[in-house]
């Protein structure tokens, strides 16, 4: 959300566009005095200007609560202030590098030197207010032969034929320029998915172009819209299955992810039925529903049968104790990538708050699932806050419940809990003021728990 | 010329003020007994109404009719049933009294110690809630006074700590406001009389009042041990009014003696400052924990605070001044009446909001100086479809706008798009929170109405959002359809709800004593 929210101040925000300022004509004697001196006098003054430039920048930019890289985001064109040897500088060139951008990994398309715009190029841009678009796709190119654009599906990242891509207007001008390797685009890590695991190349293309201009496959419809392009080839080990991979798989994470709801829904040895009650709705959604135009009734019927089977079949092999769930949430850490892992925590969540009540035992195999899943644990705590805002009761009567809600593992030394304890009474401070008089009341006794417990840890 | 008037209705006693002609603020006495604080209790029967420390009286004879801790239930949809002896959700209950009407009653009892009471500041606790804010105005026009502004407790305090004449404040303070039935925590930065807040933590549900409950539990255990029967803390008002005795007694002494009368009789009961210091230790780690959070908001430590300055009541336990000592490493600042500080406070800021011919030419004299900039206490957003990052699904949202803790006043413009084609509204909603939350649930929802737009456009159409929040806590939003220029205005402004004709008439048929 970050990420969005940095995105929608940064394109408010006027580029800097400055002036080509004079060089002080001098007196030629002295000036012939002085001409040993001349170049060194004028490195000097380069690397002041420089260092004052980026001092001030970041010192202006401290009070906007923007990082490092989004204050790198605003300092484009920042030409004025350069002598004219800097500007003799090389022609555009990008490169792509993995960084962290407001708490989201990402991979960052930085650009730096000279824009390659013409006259005749500039000129056109007269019309369109002196503007150009930028645009960036995606290729993979492991295999040289076959060059494929991204897919991607999210709105704030794709174009309207869901190829991943992002795009930006800029004023543009002769002599403009990124002085500096400066953030053009930046891609969250979690929406670029090649179609296979493994050793991958990606070809991160940029197409300079009129602001109108329309683009298939990633490349630009038309030739008069055209400016210039530049691209970048970055290779990175992809350790989740690609988006092909993935369509492979959807049939046995489906099947996986229903034996794990099971699980939740048995988690106290007895049946939890609008626990399964949930998870038949999920499946009907997202399974039955989702495939509802592409398959006929027999196939639809054949579905029901085989979730029904499933469901059934799992609640005997946990009343046996012959359920792996490691074997389960291997195969589905294998199968899915972390986006998918999330969405199967939020229905296991759902399944586990659906009788308006968190046991304990539920709780624990919430907690050990999201590890073994390979979660991050405090965004899994936030899920579980949702979860237990909106139930009437937690199960307080086991030992170690209290311990279990805040996901406290053996390993966590006393100063670790303390802090857990104190995060989690900030989060629920602030809903003692909720509108909701369930999350308010429910909010009030979360308080009462994380004082109390730092109270038995002695913190 | 009317007087220039603070309030501070607490928890569990209040307190008026006025500017006196030199402009130094003075709390101004009950007509009863001559105190300056004033019991937040009220006495109800048919149309008798006692409120002060007199209703107190009536705690061991007609209990159901005395109503403490009204500030509690501001925010809440609730009445007080004179047969059931406490709240109730019953809304429509003929003849039970909203928080804001008994609330009203409290106020006028206040008003009738001076005379010319039209106008004033009222303070509140800086993490009330929009509701309760809402109910205090309510209160304030039953009662028939203009509100100049609502004051967060802490900044009140502050403002008076800055301009008192022989205490020396300055640098970095924290304010530790803990009252009868709420707990706040500031931090600020004082030059001479000029004060700006950086930040606000609280706790609505920690005051004095929540000790006593703790002795009164204290009580009940050696009563069973002593009798092997039960006193019934939950219903008798009276136990709690004696642990606010023992409290009291505790502050001074080792152990307190008491007189409990039970199901089997009286029996006298000694309570230690050990066992009661025990008893109040999740209250503490909860101040330990907000004052922690308050730091880390401001980029605080405690080596960076130069001073600790105490209001409220309850910050005579010595247990508190022991554990501020111990976190800030130095003792709080002593000598000032920690009952007094904030509505001493309200009463100089009803002066900096009075216009200049309301005040006298020492009265602006005395004010020139001073100076306060308060901030935005919560975080203020819109609701809107963005992409969760862990899923990479749309889902509705909360997008911050304006930032907590910004200095006010303070503006901010955001960009959003129309998500398809041909999109002819979207939903301006003013969202309000304490964190910075993206789960719509958690945030309050203050505004929500549509904004048309003009048919047949294609996605991504720009609405530019403005939220600019001024120093008295007023708000204007802008929603602006940046093509058409269509615009959806609010203006959220901390006004009196729509209709409380009939509790003020309601209330206006009672004499008050």
């Amino acid at each position: 959300m970050k990420i969005f929210l940095s995105f929608s101040l940064l394109w408010l925000i006027t580029l800097n566009v400055g002036a080509n300022e004079g060089v002080p004509i001098l007196d030629s004697d002295w000036f012939q005095k002085i001409r040993p001196f001349i170049i060194p006098l004028l490195i000097i003054v380069f690397l002041i200007f420089r260092n004052d430039d980026k001092d001030k920048k970041v010192k202006d930019n401290k009070n906007e609560s923007l990082d490092e890289q989004e204050q790198e985001y605003q300092d484009e064109w920042n030409y004025e202030n350069q002598t004219n040897e800097q500007k003799a500088q090389e022609n555009l060139q990008i490169k792509v590098e993995e960084k962290t951008i407001s708490e989201t990994p990402s991979y960052v398309v930085l650009a730096n030197g000279l824009l390659n715009f013409t006259n005749e190029q500039i000129e056109k841009t007269k019309a369109e207010n002196e503007e150009a678009k930028f645009t960036c796709y995606v290729f993979d190119v492991t295999d040289n032969d076959n060059e494929v654009p991204l897919n991607c599906t999210n709105n704030t990242y794709n174009d309207e034929y869901n190829l991943l891509c992002q795009s930006r207007n800029m004023k543009v001008g002769l002599n403009f320029a990124y002085n500096d390797w400066t953030p053009m685009f930046i891609f969250p890590k979690s929406i670029i998915i090649p179609p296979y695991r493994g050793q991958r190349k990606f070809k991160f293309l940029v197409t300079s172009s009129n602001l109108n201009a329309k683009f298939e496959q990633g490349k630009i419809n038309n030739k008069d819209d055209f400016y210039f392009d530049l691209s970048t080839d970055f290779e990175i080990e992809f350790n989740e299955p690609g988006y092909l991979e993935q369509k492979g798989f959807e049939e046995d994470v489906n099947e996986k992810i229903v034996q794990l709801g099971m699980a939740i829904t048995y988690s106290e040895k007895e049946n939890n039925q609008q626990g399964i009650d949930a998870l038949k709705s999920w499946v009907n959604q997202e399974i039955l529903l989702k495939n509802f135009y592409f398959e006929d009734e027999d196939e639809e019927l054949d579905k029901k049968l085989k979730y029904s089977y499933l469901m059934r079949n799992t609640y005997e092999l946990l009343k046996a104790n012959k359920l792996s769930m490691s074997e389960i949430v291997k195969e589905i850490n294998y199968k899915t990538n972390i986006a998918k892992r999330y969405e199967v925590m939020n229905l296991l969540l759902n399944i586990a708050g659906s009788d308006d009540r968190l046991s304990s035992a539920e709780d624990k195999l919430l907690n050990k699932t999201a590890r073994a899943l390979e979660l991050d644990i405090d965004k899994f705590q936030q899920m579980k806050t949702s979860t237990i805002a909106n139930i009437e009761t937690i199960d307080e009567n086991s030992e170690d419940s209290e311990e279990t809600i805040f996901n406290f593992t053996s390993d966590m030394s006393d100063e670790e809990k303390c802090k857990r304890l104190r995060q989690e009474y900030t989060r629920w401070n602030r809903q003692t003021n909720n509108s909701n008089e369930k999350i308010r009341n429910q909010a009030r006794k979360m308080v009462e728990l994380t004082a109390n417990l730092r109270k038995k840890y002695n913190c | 010329m009317s007087k220039v008037i603070g309030i501070d209705l607490g928890t569990t006693f209040s307190a008026i003020a006025s500017l006196d002609d030199l402009g130094n603020p003075e709390v101004l006495a009950s007509i009863d007994d001559n105190r300056k604080i004033t019991a937040s209790a009220v006495y109800v029967k048919n149309q008798e109404v006692i409120v002060g420390d007199k209703a107190l009286n009536y705690l061991r004879s007609e209990s159901n009719n005395v109503i403490l801790q009204t500030k509690r239930e501001m925010e809440n949809d609730v009445v007080y049933s004179t047969n059931e002896g406490k709240w109730v959700k019953n809304t429509d209950l003929i003849d039970g009294y909203t928080p804001a009407q008994i609330s009203s009653l409290i106020l006028k009892k206040l008003k009738d110690y001076t005379t010319d009471v039209k106008k004033a500041v009222i303070t509140v606790p800086a993490m009330f809630a929009e509701r309760a804010r809402q109910a205090t105005l309510d209160a304030a026009k039953i009662a028939d006074i203009e509100v100049i502004e609502l004051i967060n407790e802490p900044t009140a305090a502050v403002l008076h700590y800055a301009s008192l004449p022989g205490v020396e404040v300055g640098g970095r303070v924290m304010i530790f406001d803990l009252g009868g039935g709420t707990f706040d925590v500031t931090f600020a930065e004082v030059k001479n009389k000029k004060v700006d807040v950086l930040t606000s933590r609280g706790d609505k549900y920690l005051g004095g009042r929540d000790f006593d409950k703790e002795i009164t539990k204290i009580m009940r255990k050696k009563y069973r041990e002593a009798h092997n029967s039960e006193i019934d803390i939950e219903n008798n008002k009276e136990y709690i009014h004696k642990a606010e005795e023992v409290k009291k007694i505790l502050s001074v002494r080792d152990k307190a003696s008491i007189d409990i009368d039970g199901p089997n009789g009286i029996q006298k009961i000694e309570i230690t400052k050990d066992e009661f210091e025990e008893s109040i230790q999740t209250y503490i780690e909860k101040i330990k924990m907000l004052i922690e959070e308050a730091m880390e908001a401001s980029g605080m430590n405690p080596s960076r605070i130069n001073q600790t300055l105490l209001v409220g009541g309850s910050t005579r336990l010595p247990i508190i001044t022991k554990v501020l000592t111990n976190l800030m490493g130095k003792p709080p600042v002593k000598g000032v009446n920690v009952d007094e500080a904030v509505v001493c406070g309200a009463a100089i800021y009803a002066g900096l909001k009075s216009e200049q011919e309301n005040l006298s030419d020492q009265q602006q004299e005395a004010l020139k100086d001073v100076k306060l900039t308060d901030v935005c206490n919560f975080y203020m957003g819109t609701l809107a479809v963005i992409p969760d990052p862990l899923t990479n699904r749309q889902v509705v949202a909360n997008t911050i706008i304006i930032e907590r803790d910004q200095k006010l006043p303070v503006s901010v413009t955001k960009r959003y798009t129309t998500m398809y084609e041909n999109q002819q509204e979207i939903e301006c909603s003013v969202t309000q929170s304490e964190g910075p939350e993206d789960n719509k649930e958690f945030v309050n929802i203050i505004h929500n109405e549509m904004l048309k737009l003009p048919k047949g456009r294609p996605a991504g159409q720009p609405i530019d959002i403005t939220y600019s929040y001024d120093e008295s806590g007023k708000m204007h939003c802008m929603f602006t359809d940046v093509e058409s220029g269509n615009t959806h205005e609010i203006e959220l402004t901390p006004e009196t709800t729509e209709s409380i004709d009939n509790a003020k008439k309601q209330i206006e048929e009672i004499s008050i004593e």
